[in-house]
């Protein structure tokens, strides 16, 4: 401010620079701002009837947090130091120090990441949870009609609404001249009944958790088998013995029999089966059309031994990226609390470090008239230390002790 | 206090005689981060309220030990208090303020995840679902 | 202490600025990113007034619906041509909800502590400038995009229809309010914006305030407006950050699917239940949290220029500084524990239904003292009835009136029966428009000689006040009938409900006088434009006032004061029984001690013995 008359001979007010003051100031109303994010958390969880607190579940990791609870705690340190390195006129060691605390900012935002990545790969993301058996199976079902409705879209040409398009994939898949559109057209179609039974149960509310499950699971493997004597079945197609103790008891296989059927209810169990090594296992759905127009589906379990099959088309491979998430009670608001609290604590961070580019790319032309930016801007991180020093406990140790 | 006033003539950032060994004190901060994860590690055998105290009074302490020495508080004027005092209340405030509205109830907040329309179903489901609420509300200790 | 001395502006030319083509030039500074203090407040100043025709008009659209109610209305009508210039219901709460948004977020926060916190602050306590100028321009040029967003939010699926207080679930569901998609989204932005500015400024004024005072000013001879706009500045500062935080968790609501508002098993136009696990009310205890503060943060630093103008005005110390001071200190502690009393309707624990009724109607007292020592200050007085005096009896009485209804309010068993009804929007419009925006009349009068070195012509003046006087109590005393008969805000057609139908003619009445008092503020805006040009040349000192700003020139160069000015007394020396002058500047040094005497270590809170020495420093 060269403009200013000269400084009052007297000064008024506190014993500190304006930027000191304007910091301290500023941090105050960082306190509230975090105050209201804590605040909400502590009232939303006692309001709250439950929170998932198994670690298994929410994919909350002790020693990612407590890691970097060390990196912030020794950044925040070697701030310190180039301050103390910045007063005593060693500018060498002040960018030597500040050069370490942002390597260890990004060290956080590392780990950080590794965190967020494994709540993104396990779905443990805000609105996206299912709470209930029932959302679940109504998430997959939404989710498996975007893909066909997507795929429809796409393979289908025109304008029609996706609605209509659909009433026309096995024509399409009839008129094209392309085999490898019609062999999408065709497998669109087979996924596209499937969908629709299983939407059918779901809306008639007959469908268990575990039902739907399996028949997720099915549909990733369903599958054209070409078979030796020139039979082709459409259904699951299992390759590999399936897992013992998956599903093991339900439903039986009958050694060679080609068969196999569930005899309590008649209906066959849609759970593979117990077979020997080495056999390949189909189910084979056939539907019928009772006298009063209601289509009536049933299943059978076949099974072949590895000489048996010729070819096999893979239809599923397209949905086999759907799956059912898990149920977690109460995990849309762990899961916003999650994000919202080290999300905007990750935006501090990055604050803090624009904050150091700035004395950083001095290199040695940094000097005296720098000092004050280099206290104001460490007290901004021992600031952002502080926040994660309560959000430490308070996300990964206190929830479900109290 | 008495640093204070030898220290405003030249207030800038010349606080190097205060001596205070930070390494020490960054030592100190390691040792209490390593005590709040012993208490995860070893939450099966303490009281869980125990747990809750001891590691929030290990936050609490590290977080004193941050502002005392590296934001170098202790060597601040009366000023901190009157910056720090009522924001501190404000904060503890806002939360004991709203406490007896969200964390605590004096109605039911259970809403049944089913439709309000839905079909003969929805009973059903209805019951499924308060079951798994409270079997859950026991697991956590029920609050 | 002669003009003359004055550092020159930047463009380095003209001392006295006392002919058009300086003004001129002070104009176009206006529009260039000026660090000035001077400039910034009164690019709010301009923007403000703006902003306030802008408010007005959607205020005179909502106005014409319910006084004609599905008839086709002027000039907005245009923007409905589908509906052939009827507004949809819809529109009527955009309608409602924009001009309480510009009204509060765009022209009172920022035309007391945006332009006149930032004309006053240095000018009164003696500073050069503010303590970061930069930081300062910024947060006049964060307005823009606030101004953009809430913009744009008009052209958004038919603007946000939330209500200024966005209550979700409503605002917090894209589905629930149809068409309020993105227009919710920019609203929220808008708010955040404003808020970004008003952080700056209120750090900075803090600052300024705490460590830029000229030797002598301690805090208790600061003028009463200093202390509006610190206390003020406090409140920002503090409830503030907890609305910012609310807004991204409502935001994030609506488009990153967090439930922070949104309760489980939610039926919304027969979807799927919502999952969830949040609660609304939460919502509404942190946005209060902000705006029952922020009600004060739109009064406080009119009380204070009030107080000085009516000091002036009436030749006399104002009553009661010390308690004036204390009683601001008392409103704005006791500010932060009412916000309850926003919500007793809401279904809120009981127990705090009790605690926040009881510290609401604490918090008339304060008022009410303030109130006595206005009066207490007119009282004897000898005031010439000039268009600021007007301006500021008017501020009082208005205020007696909104105040009172205020204590209604505050009893949970009337509010239960009035809440949500005209007699709500009857108290803080009697809060608002009567006490700050006469306030503001008054001060736009009072230091438009010290911003542009001429004075706002008196008999427009005087026009402009009784038009808007008389408009004012003719629109918004009504609504206090209204609301006794039961007639509820927000709602585009009341007399869909027989027993509202007879209410008909009365807001006809109210409609007429809210064109009067709107057709009024042209007045205002022609003798700014008028007086810049053609008003009467004003010296340093127009107003004999006692005032630091007033021994700066008018208007002040870059800089403000030639030298540091020396402060010997408070402000409101006037009529001092030693002296034939009848006012005494703060500047003017004792008779009996010739030589300056060092003016004694101020009291801050501070401990330490700070005053001495502290030449050396930065
Ligand atoms: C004597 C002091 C005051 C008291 C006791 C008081 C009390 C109240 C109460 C109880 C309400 C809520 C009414 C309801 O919604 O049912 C209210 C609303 C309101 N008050 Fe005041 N008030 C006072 C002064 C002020 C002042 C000075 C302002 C502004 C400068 C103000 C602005 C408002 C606003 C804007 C609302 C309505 C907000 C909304 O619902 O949109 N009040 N007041
Ligand atoms: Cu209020």
């Amino acid at each position: 401010m060269s403009h200013a008359p000269a400084k009052p001979a007297v000064h008024m007010g506190l014993p500190l620079p304006n930027s000191k003051l304007g910091m301290w100031l500023f941090l105050g109303t960082e306190i509230m701002f975090f105050t209201a994010f804590i605040g909400t958390y502590i009232v939303l969880y006692f309001g709250s009837p439950g929170w998932p607190t198994d670690n298994n579940i929410t994919h909350l990791k002790i020693w990612a947090g407590g890691t970097n609870t060390f990196v912030l705690l020794a950044s925040s340190y070697f701030v310190v130091v180039a301050h103390e390195a910045m007063a005593a006129k060693n500018y060498k060691k002040a960018w030597n120090f500040l050069a370490l605390t942002m390597t260890l900012a990004f060290l956080f935002l590392g780990i950080k990441g590794i965190e967020y990545k494994g709540k993104f790969d396990h779905h443990i993301l805000p609105g996206q949870i299912p709470e209930t058996s029932l959302q679940a199976i109504r998430q997959v079902e939404g989710k498996l009609e975007g893909y066909v409705n997507e795929t429809t879209d796409r393979l289908v040409p025109g304008d029609d609404p996706v609605h209509i398009k659909l009433l026309n994939v096995s024509t399409e898949a009839g008129e094209t001249k392309d085999p490898d559109k019609k062999r999408q057209l065709d497998d669109l179609g087979l996924i596209t009944a499937e969908f629709n039974r299983f939407r059918a149960e779901v809306s008639a509310n007959t469908l268990e958790l575990e039902e739907a499950q399996q028949r997720i699971e099915n549909l990733h493997h369903l599958a054209v088998v070409k078979l030796k004597d020139g039979r082709e079945i459409t259904g699951a197609y299992f390759p590999e013995e399936p897992p013992k103790d998956a599903h093991a008891g339900h439903g039986e296989a009958e050694g060679e029999a080609k068969h196999a059927h569930r005899r309590e209810t008649g209906d066959v169990s849609l759970h593979r089966p117990e077979v020997a090594k080495e056999t390949r296992l189909i189910l084979e759905s056939n539907s019928n059309t009772a006298e009063d127009g209601s289509v009536q589906v049933s299943h059978q379990w076949v099974v072949l031994s590895p000489g048996d099959v010729e070819e096999v088309h893979h239809v599923g491979e397209g949905v086999e990226h759907i799956h059912i998430q898990s149920v977690i009670p109460y995990g849309n608001l762990f899961a916003s609390m999650y994000f919202l609290m080290t999300g905007f604590h990750a935006i501090h961070v990055l604050v803090g470090m624009t904050l150091f580019v700035f004395p950083l790319l001095r290199g040695s032309r940094l000097d005296a008239s720098w000092a004050d930016w280099v206290e104001n801007s460490g007290l901004y991180w021992h600031f952002v230390d502080l926040v994660w020093i309560f959000l430490f406990p308070l996300l990964y140790i206190v929830p479900g002790n109290i | 206090m008495s640093e204070i006033s030898h220290d405003t003539g030249s207030h800038a950032h010349d606080d190097t005689h205060h001596y205070v060994n930070y390494f020490l004190i960054f030592i100190a901060l390691c040792i209490c981060t390593g005590i709040s994860v012993l208490f995860d590690v070893f939450k099966g055998g303490i009281p869980k309220s125990a747990l809750v105290f001891g590691v929030m009074a290990v936050a609490v302490a590290k977080a004193l030990f941050v502002m005392t020495y590296f934001m170098h508080l202790k060597f601040e004027g009366a000023w901190k208090f009157i910056i720090l005092a009522p924001t501190a209340i404000l904060a503890v405030g806002l939360m004991i303020a709203l406490a007896p509205d969200m964390a605590m109830h004096y109605y039911t907040n259970d809403a049944p995840q089913v439709k309000w329309v839905g079909g003969e179903h929805a009973e059903e489901v209805a019951e499924t679902e308060h079951s798994e609420h409270s079997e859950h509300q026991h697991e956590h200790g029920g609050h | 202490m002669s003009s003359a001395t004055t550092t020159a502006p930047e463009s380095g030319h003209g001392h006295h600025h006392h002919n058009p083509e300086d003004r001129l030039a002070l104009l176009k500074q206006i529009w260039m990113f000026s660090t000035d203090h001077k400039v910034i407040g009164i690019q709010f100043l301009v923007t403000t007034l703006l902003m306030l025709m802008v408010g007005g008009a959607l205020a005179l659209g909502v106005r014409w619906q319910l006084a004609f109610p599905w008839e086709n209305m002027p000039f907005f009508g245009l923007l409905f041509p589908t509906e052939g210039g009827q507004i949809s219901p819809e529109a009527y709460t955009m309608l409602f909800t924009m001009h309480a948004t510009v009204m509060i977020f765009l022209v009172i926060i920022p035309v007391l502590a945006g332009a006149f916190g930032n004309f006053l602050i240095p000018l009164m306590i003696g500073a050069d400038d503010m303590a970061f100028p930069i930081l300062n321009a910024l947060s006049y040029w964060f307005m823009w995009p606030a101004i953009f967003c809430f913009g744009a939010s008009f052209f958004f699926g038919g603007g946000p229809g939330n209500g200024w207080t966005s209550y979700p679930v409503l605002s917090a569901v894209p589905e629930a309010a149809p068409g309020s998609g993105f227009a919710q989204f920019f609203w929220l932005m808008g708010v955040t914006l404003v808020g970004v500015s008003s952080m700056m400024g209120s750090v900075n004024y803090m600052t300024t305030i705490i460590n830029m005072r000229a030797p002598g000013m301690t805090l208790f001879r600061m003028p009463l407006t200093i202390w509006g706009m610190f206390i003020t500045a406090i409140l920002q500062a503090f409830a503030l950050p907890v609305l910012t935080a609310a807004g991204f968790m409502l935001v994030s609501d609506r488009m990153l699917g967090t439930c922070f508002f949104i309760p489980s098993g939610m039926v919304i136009n027969n979807a799927d239940p919502t999952v969830g696990g949040g609660q609304p009310l939460l919502w509404q205890h942190l946005f209060w949290f902000y705006s029952h503060p922020a009600v004060y943060i739109m009064l406080l630093p009119a009380m204070g220029m009030v107080s000085d103008m009516l000091a002036c005005c009436c030749r006399k110390p104002i009553f009661g500084y010390k308690p004036m001071v204390y009683s601001m200190a008392a409103i704005a502690g006791l500010g932060f524990i009412v916000w309850g009393h926003h919500m007793f309707t809401s279904g809120m624990n009981p127990a705090l239904g009790m605690t926040f009724m009881i510290s609401t109607v604490m918090i008339a007292l304060p008022s009410a003292v303030k109130v006595f020592n206005w009066i207490g200050t007119i009282w004897g007085g000898r005031p010439e009835f000039n268009t600021v005096f007007l301006n500021c009896v008017a501020f009082v009485s208005m205020f007696i009136v909104g105040g009172l209804s205020g204590i209604f309010m505050a009893a949970v068993p009337v509010d239960i029966y009035i809440h949500d009804t005209y007699f709500i929007v009857a108290h803080f419009h009697y809060v608002l428009f009567g006490a700050t925006l006469f306030g503001v009349f008054g001060a736009v009068h009072f230091w438009f000689p010290k911003m542009f070195g001429r004075r706002m012509d008196e008999t427009l003046g005087k026009w402009h006040f009784f038009l808007t006087f008389i408009g004012f109590n003719g629109t918004f005393f009504p609504m206090h009938l209204l609301g006794v008969a039961g007639m509820p805000r927000r709602y585009a057609d009341p007399y869909l409900h027989p027993y509202l139908e007879n209410l008909l003619p009365m807001n006809q009445f109210m409609t007429i006088c809210a064109c009067l008092m709107g057709f009024a503020q042209f007045i205002l805006l022609f003798n700014f434009a008028y007086s810049l040009f053609k008003g009467q040349k004003a010296g340093m000192n127009p107003w004999l006032a006692n005032g630091l700003e007033w021994v700066a020139p008018s208007p002040p160069g870059h800089g403000n004061f030639a030298a540091v000015p020396t402060v010997y007394r408070g402000p409101y020396e006037y009529s001092a029984p030693e002296r034939d002058d009848d006012h005494w500047l703060q500047t003017e040094p004792p008779k009996s001690s010739p030589v300056p005497e060092p003016p004694k270590p101020e009291p801050t809170p501070d401990s330490a013995p700070v005053g001495e020495d502290t030449g050396s420093s930065s």
